[in-house]
């Protein structure tokens, strides 16, 4: 056993590790910047830096370390567990919601916690969590189909089971009413779709529905919502409401220029006062433009991309079909949250609360987003030593 | 598998590739264009509200106008935002509303938590709201108020808020809201933080000079000028006037934001505040100023860039002279007072009577006169002079906003203040109806004026022997008027003798000339909340359009549950029990049957009970169920009996007192019938007239001057000793006796004759009619009890034309 440990700790993807690990540092230090008073000329370092470590920063850093400890973990387990437990995990999945519908505190007009006061306050979101049972949930529905198929899905049937699935996920999202997070889900489930081999006279019949579907959904949609598309399309609808976020961010974002004002600056529009609603939540990467400015912002965003193809390269070598989905399931929700939220941060996309994975400050979402990399470094260390090899073997 | 699908992994990298690059791209982009939109975000712009226009009555009094006040208003300072701040500006507050109060200034108080008399906390919203309003009016409430969870106790929120917005623990709740309530209007003025958020209205001059003084240290509090609405003559004319009010209802809200108005605008509500509020007030697109502001990158307020100074509403000129209402509210209040002691000691005196009366009904209180309304108007123009009720209120209480107590005590009074029956309430006319039978007679040739009617005692026509038939007041103490002309008829009030002329026209023409002296439409007066009357018809006693419980009056709802009632106990006479659907079936089918309006319907009922509850028809028939049915039922048929009735202004005819001032200047003017017209002008800020007003003419009846003549004769005799008239004796000692001419009306309305109303029509003088004057109280006693307030409004008029004369 110890030699096997041993044997896979080898095998750890190194780069996505420190990838990961980076990106949350300089997300801790952005929400530390972006909700302190800034570091004033004169005033010792060490006592600045533990005026850091109260408030959001802390409670910030300390979920990073939780979770840290749930991915490690985890890493001892071999992942065709978790596949064989994924009837379970869908059963779990759905009560979770469920009991978010009932229990859940409403936020912003969304049931979407679950909260306890006692002992201590903690409040989760189970909409962010279940990213990752969906995942494997619906990862494994696809891999039964697909698992030593060279011809992939050529039938319809093959993916109901799988929609069901999806759908009565996202339907209970959509119930919260969190219409932003639901797309993610389904966002998921097209692309595992797309990336198991289906064959394109599903895809494009698939697509075409999907497009019709469309304006159904948008019956879902509650007003303030439908306010928000509204508005992205035209700001200047609602220049003090939801135009007065977008507009706010922009005129930040812009604030720092080509080079920015630097972290911790105390010339940081973010830093005092309510020039900036949710600046270290859904806006944290106007902020963040603000003190590294726009080249700084450019090399953020290759970094984030860096991560994500790297997780490609990940799936790619995996061991089977299962390992194959669960990773790119992982990189194309890093990649959704991604594009939604710097997009809707510089008016490309219409204001939702999806936050910027590592980066913005909550607890549920940077817990999911660790222990998801985490699963997938898991599945690549226990990758077979060579694809080919084993693709020859198969055959 | 990775051969096989490795152009998805490619196709999936191009496609988030592309993706980022136009994110780079608008990255980039963010430089040039959107640093010019943060410049623009740093001008902002707030409007500033005009003077609002003054009332006066038609000889220049002031009745409202917008007096220079000082406010109290707080700038935070948005780079102020962390915990020592707030303990910094709680200080600034305590020390602020110290000030305030010492000076015995009042503070605008609207922290939505309070504690209830039992120590609960709880939302003080209101309970008009729906269930979702209210959720969704809390969800703001939190969000502004930065509350994670909206689920948790006011109480605890009470607790938090005081924690984060550093309240000292010795500070006792009564002062913490107040400290907190500033805080809420600062908190959801967040995003606009240079919007300025007021503390106290209308502050004294030592409240302005101890702030001002002490300026340095109570860092962002100022002081503003603004408007307060003034009512000097305080009670008098308040239902004419009005008050203001801000907008409540959202979708209001949402249509006058177009033309300016924002949830703090306080516009008219009632009254002349109301229905002139497009010339009135200050606050719309046109007159509203606006200031400019230039904001540092932080959102602090750097300076004022433009001042754009307000314009000024227009000032309204009423018709009404302030004087005269004053006279006849007096009056009016000392009059129904008295009316009430009388009625009291009638009540003592015949205890035994009345309480056996009172047994006999459903509804078990009396009820004695506690309001009433007078209103003069001019006869040839319809111009209103005064327009009084009793009880007033003061509209200075509305100012600012009225306290919850005040209004709660306004609403429970009795006599209902805000409720204005001179325009809003309909009731029944009685006598003072008679001219209008009278000029309908005489118009449509029915009765000549020299046509003699013989009041031979009851009016039997329609009635079958023995049973009641509609009779002359007189009864029993004599028992016929006897001989009558329209002249005589009048001067005694003679019922005989307008149940026969109701009876010669019929329904329809009675209807139709009482609509055309525009008894029964809007006089159009412009204020708010005119009722309109209307005279008996079939339709009124029973439309079988509308369901049972929504009909013009209650007797269709009390014959429905009377039959229920009969229809059980057949049942029970049988031995059976019918089911309430039966019942209610057999019920409606049988009022059905009013809709044939005859009397011959035996058969359609014994079809009814038969089909419905299963009675054969010989039993029905030995059993005489059928004419108890048909005496139950007749109350909803209308008979001609009813239409004889509705010739001296019997119940159901209901009139409102505005409606009766007007028919009574058609009578006496030669048949003119116009609008009524309270306004006179309206006049711009530079004093040049906009709006000349006059009452809208809407028919000419050109009544024969020997009608006009007869009636006018009829209604002399009436306040004449010499001829005995039912108002001789009243006005016996007058002044200004001998140029009256008018009529009494007593209109029973219950089976108690104290509950009566009352009514007085007076027009003066007879030769030439200048003023029309209506008198009402309702539940004012058996007789007309209100010549005190006639005499008063009479000689206040006739006074002061004298000594014009006389100057």
């Amino acid at each position: 056993m110890e030699s096997t440990n041993r044997k896979y700790i080898n095998k750890i993807d190194w780069f996505t590790v420190i990838l990961t690990i980076g990106l949350t540092i300089f997300g801790l230090l952005n929400i530390a910047s972006a909700t302190s008073e800034g570091y004033e000329e004169g005033t010792p370092l060490m006592e600045y830096i533990g005026t850091l470590f109260t408030g959001k920063f802390l409670r910030q850093f300390i979920i990073f370390l939780v979770s840290l400890g749930i991915a490690i973990a985890l890493m001892f387990m071999n992942y065709d567990t978790i596949k064989d437990l994924n009837l379970f995990i869908f059963i779990g999945t759905v009560l979770l919601l469920v009991a978010t519908l009932i229990f859940g505190n409403r936020q912003r007009g969304m049931r979407g916690w679950l909260t306890i006061t006692k002992p201590i306050s903690i409040g989760l979101q189970p909409g962010e969590l279940c990213k990752i049972m969906a995942i494997i949930v619906f990862s494994a529905e696809l891999a039964k189909v697909t698992e030593g198929n060279k011809l992939g899905i050529t039938r319809v049937r093959d993916l109901i089971p799988l929609i069901i699935k999806a759908g009565i996920i996202a339907g209970l999202i959509i119930a919260q009413p969190d219409f932003g997070t639901a797309m993610i889900y389904i966002g998921i489930m097209l692309a595992l779709i797309f990336m198991a081999k289906t064959s394109w006279k599903i895809l494009v019949p698939l697509a075409v529905l999907g497009a019709v579907s469309l304006p159904i959904l948008w019956m879902f949609l509650t007003p303030d919502q439908k306010a928000r598309v509204y508005v992205f399309l035209d700001p200047s609808l609602d220049p003090e409401g939801y135009g007065y976020n977008v507009g706010r961010a922009k005129s930040v974002s812009s604030a720092g220029g080509m080079t920015g004002k630097g972290l911790f600056s105390r010339d940081l529009l973010t830093q005092k006062s309510s020039y900036l609603p949710e600046k270290h939540t859904d806006f944290i990467f106007s902020s963040m433009v603000e003190a590294i400015g726009i080249i700084g912002a450019v090399i953020f965003v290759i970094i984030y991309l860096l991560l994500i193809f790297r997780l490609f390269r990940l799936s790619m070598r995996a061991r089977d079909d299962f390992g194959a989905y669960v990773i790119m399931g992982v990189a194309f929700m890093l990649a959704f949250h991604f594009i939604e939220n710097v997009g809707m941060n510089i008016g490309l996309m219409p204001v939702t609360g999806i936050p910027l994975p590592l980066i913005s400050y909550g607890g549920s979402n940077l817990m999911t987003t660790i222990v998801a990399i985490g699963m997938c470094v898991n599945i690549d260390m226990r990758r077979a030593k060579n694809n080919k090899l084993r693709d020859i073997v198969l055959k | 598998m990775f051969e096989k699908i490795k152009i998805r992994y490619i196709t999936s990298f191009i496609i988030i590739m592309l993706i980022s690059a136009v994110m780079v791209l608008k990255i980039f982009g963010l430089k040039a264009p959107e640093q010019e939109n943060a410049m623009n975000k740093n001008v902002v712009s707030v409007s500033v509200p005009g003077k609002r226009g003054s009332i006066y009555d038609r000889n220049g009094v002031l009745l409202a106008y917008d007096e220079e006040a000082y406010d109290v208003i707080f700038y935070r300072d948005p780079v102020d935002n962390a915990s020592s701040d707030r303990a910094r500006y709680t200080q600034i507050f305590m020390d602020c509303i110290e000030i305030i109060e010492k000076n015995g200034d009042k503070l605008s108080n609207s922290f939505l938590i309070t504690k209830k008399e039992d120590g609960k906390f709880v939302y003080n919203i209101s309970s008009e709201l729906t269930e979702e309003q209210r959720t969704s009016r809390i969800d703001r409430w939190c969000s502004n108020m930065q509350i994670s969870d909206p689920e948790m106790e006011p109480e605890d929120i009470y607790y938090d808020l005081r924690n984060r917005f550093r309240i000292p623990e010795n500070v006792s709740y009564e002062e913490a809201v107040k400290i907190l309530s500033i805080w809420q209007e600062v908190q959801n003025n967040m995003y606009q933080s240079y919007k300025k958020v007021t503390i106290a209205t209308n502050v004294s001059l030592e409240t302005v000079y101890e702030l001002e003084t002490r300026g340095e240290e109570l860092k962002g509090v100022e002081i503003a000028q603004s408007y307060v609405r003034i009512y000097p003559k305080k009670e008098v004319a308040s239902n004419i006037i009005g008050y203001l009010g801000r907008i409540v209802d959202n979708q209001e809200l949402e249509e006058k934001k177009e033309k300016g108005y924002t949830a703090e605008t306080l516009l008219g509500k009632i009254g002349i505040e109301a229905t002139m509020e497009e010339y009135l007030t200050g606050s719309i697109t046109g007159r509203l100023g606006t200031k400019t502001y230039i904001l540092d990158d932080k959102g602090s307020i750097k300076r004022v860039a433009n001042y754009v100074a307000p314009g000024q509403g227009d000032s309204v000129v009423l018709t009404i002279d302030i004087g005269l209402q004053e006279v006849a509210e007096k009056a009016l209040a000392e009059n129904v007072k008295k009316i009430r002691r009388e009625q009291e000691q009638t009540y003592a005196r015949n205890r035994s009577k009345y309480d056996k009366l009172l047994n006999e009904r459903a509804v078990k209180t009396l009820s004695l006169a506690n309001s009433g309304a007078a209103i003069v108007m001019e006869v040839k123009t319809c111009n209103v002079l005064a327009l009084a009720r009793y009880p007033s209120f003061d509209n200075n209480l509305f100012t600012g906003g009225i306290s919850e107590e005040d209004y709660k005590a306004l609403l429970e009074q009795e006599g209902a203040p805000l409720f204005d029956n001179s325009i809003s309430s309909t009731s029944t006319p009685g006598s003072i109806f008679k001219m209008a039978t009278a000029l309908a007679g005489l118009m449509e040739g029915k009765i000549k004026v020299n046509s003699v009617i013989d009041d031979s005692g009851p009016y039997d026509k329609y009635v079958s022997e023995g049973a009641d038939a509609p009779a002359c007041w007189v009864k029993p103490r004599y028992s016929k008027h006897g001989k009558q002309t329209v002249i005589s008829a009048l001067k005694n009030s003679c019922n005989y003798f307008f149940f026969e002329v109701a009876d010669r026209l019929g329904i329809d023409k009675l209807t139709e000339w009482v609509g055309r002296l525009g008894m029964t439409s809007k006089t159009g007066i412009q204020l708010t909340g005119e009722a309109v009357g209307w005279i008996g018809g079939p339709k009124i006693i029973y439309d079988s359009s509308l369901p049972i419980n929504d009909q013009k009056t209650s007797r269709p709802l009390l014959v429905y549950n009377k039959l229920k009632n009969q229809l059980e106990g057949y049942g029970e006479d049988r031995g059976v029990t019918y089911t309430e659907e039966q019942l209610e079936e057999a019920t409606l089918g049988l009022i059905k049957l009013v809709d044939l309006q005859r009397l011959d319907i035996g058969p359609e009922i014994r079809e009814v009970l038969s089909r419905v509850l299963d009675i054969p028809t010989n039993v029905v028939l030995r059993r005489g169920w059928t004419s108890e049915i048909m005496s139950t039922l007749i109350e909803l048929i209308w008979t001609p009996t009813d239409t004889v009735t509705q010739g001296i202004g019997a119940t159901p005819t209901q009139l409102t007192p505005i409606a009766v001032a007007r028919y009574l200047c058609a009578i006496s003017n030669g048949g003119r019938v116009y609008t009524a017209n309270i306004l006179k002008r309206i006049v711009d800020s530079r004093g040049k007239t906009i709006v000349d007003s006059k009452a809208e003419l809407l028919e000419d009846l050109h009544i024969p001057e020997e009608y006009s003549e007869a009636i006018m004769e009829g209604m002399e005799q009436v306040v004449s000793w010499e001829n005995r008239g039912t108002a001789g004796s009243a006005f016996l000692d007058f002044k200004y006796r001998k140029i009256l001419a008018g009529k009494t009306g007593t209109a029973p309305i219950s089976n108690i004759d104290l509950e009566d109303n009352i009514w007085l029509c007076l027009v003066a003088p007879k030769e030439d009619p200048e003023i029309a004057v209506v008198l009402f109280v309702p539940n004012g006693l058996s007789d007309s009890k209100v010549y005190d307030t006639a005499k008063a409004i009479i000689t206040y008029y006739f006074d002061q034309k004298e000594a014009e004369k006389n100057s």
